[in-house]
């Protein structure tokens, strides 16, 4: 059952990624922007990171979205959910209100007080759904389950082998 | 060989060709898995790249452009030009310096070209921040007492180390007077000017703010009709396709 649930898991924050990168490939420039609007990492870092981002969330995506590398991409999957939830956090504390620029534009938004108590939100729940992809990577119909087939045949054995490909996996 | 120790033989050497297997699989998967990773990495750096060579790294100068220097703001292209584009913008405001990276290699071409008309009129609109005012003051000398050149290459400067608003008040003197050196604007001249606050420039700047009505930047007239706030990605691509048709 829970690996189903893991599918789910994995359709929706893999959905949203591919979606939020999407919307984000064709203006790199107002990534930047978006980036910058945080006012948090330094000029330089900001224009790398509103660059590499879109692809970032692309590939991410797709990847979750056809269970490839699942745990290693759960994994970017929660770290990037943290940063972003940092983000908000920080710019609400320091009073500035702008779009988070999770799905394109970004910048200075008068409403934004009100939103980001939502945007945590959803961003907490994406973080706990790529947790629990991170915790539990083995779900059907993946890519993961042609690359890495188990060897034995017994259903303990295939926890075993599960379990030691997902540490490589870890690793990598 | 009693018959127990040759069974325990075979299970030894059973055990052993498992474990080779268990390890030339393990390999086999760490190959696979570090190859995978890699190719991700690529994909993601050529989408970086990508988007890095679309505007981001805008070029400062003219791109062989004819500029002069009105009283207050830079003229870029011919006069002749089908299509006049004018941008009033401030030095500290974020949705300028998108702008900028956005659409200076493209203005700059078409310029030289013949096809676009640009006039840039810096403005000091963000009037809490120390960076439009001191930005502005040192632009304003290099306009007056350097060559347009220069005045144009330290306007893309002020965008491209355009610092945030929180840090607005940290960008030093040293640091202005660095960049206008870089510019190619730097004589005794521009020196004393920026020495002091322009307050005759700052009221022209004002004056033309009121005239237009402008209140918010970037504000963009093409042919002499204001575009509506819109999204830079938005006013860019109106830009572009005024330039096209022109």
């Amino acid at each position: 059952m829970v690996r189903w649930v893991g599918v789910g898991a994995r359709l929706v924050v893999g959905g949203v990624w591919v979606y939020a990168g999407m919307l984000k490939l064709p203006h790199p420039d107002t990534s930047v922007s978006a980036v910058r609007a945080y006012q948090l990492l330094p000029t330089g870092m900001a224009e790398t990171v509103g660059h590499v981002l879109p692809m970032l969330e692309i590939v991410v995506g797709g990847c979750l979205l056809i269970g490839l590398l699942t745990r290693f991409t759960g994994t970017v999957s929660a770290l990037l959910q943290l940063a972003f939830i940092v983000g908000i956090v920080s710019v609400w504390a320091r009073g500035i209100e702008i779009n988070c620029g999770c799905f394109g534009n970004g910048g200075a938004d008068p409403n934004a007080v009100s939103k980001y108590p939502w945007e945590i939100a959803r961003d907490t729940g994406l973080l706990a759904l790529s947790l629990l992809l991170v915790w539990r990577p083995r779900t059907p119909v993946a890519v993961d389950n042609l690359l890495f087939a188990p060897i034995g045949a017994a259903h303990d054995d295939e926890l075993e082998e599960t379990r030691g490909m997902d540490d490589v996996e870890a690793k990598s | 060989m009693s018959k127990q120790s040759r069974e325990l033989a075979r299970s030894e050497r059973a055990a052993a060709i498992r474990a080779e297997q268990a390890r030339k699989e393990r390999n086999r998967r760490v190959a696979l898995i570090g190859g995978i990773v890699l190719l991700l990495c690529a994909i993601v750096a050529a989408g970086a790249w990508y988007g890095g060579g679309s505007g981001s790294k805008a070029s400062t100068g003219t791109a062989g452009a004819h500029v002069a220097a009105g009283p207050t703001s830079l003229q870029v292209g011919k006069s002749s030009a089908p299509v006049k584009v004018v941008i009033y913008e401030d030095f500290q405001c974020p949705y300028c310096r998108e702008l900028e990276s956005s659409t200076r290699d493209f203005l700059r071409e078409n310029a030289a070209k013949g096809k676009v008309y640009v006039e840039y009129q810096p403005i000091f609109l963000l009037t809490q921040e120390p960076y439009s005012e001191k930005a502005l003051n040192a632009w304003a000398a290099v306009l007056q007492h350097s060559t347009p050149q220069a005045a144009l290459k330290l306007h893309d400067l002020f965008y491209d180390h355009q610092p945030y608003e929180q840090d607005s008040g940290q960008v030093t003197d040293s640091q202005i007077a660095g960049w206008v050196k870089d510019a190619g604007g730097d004589n005794s001249q521009v020196r004393t000017a920026m020495a002091t606050r322009d307050a005759g420039f700052f009221t022209k700047v004002d004056q033309i703010m009121s005239d237009k009505n402008i209140d918010s930047t970037p504000t963009i007239f093409i042919d002499g009709k204001e575009l509506p706030q819109a999204t830079v990605p938005q006013l860019v691509t109106e830009i572009e396709d005024a330039v096209g048709k022109g």
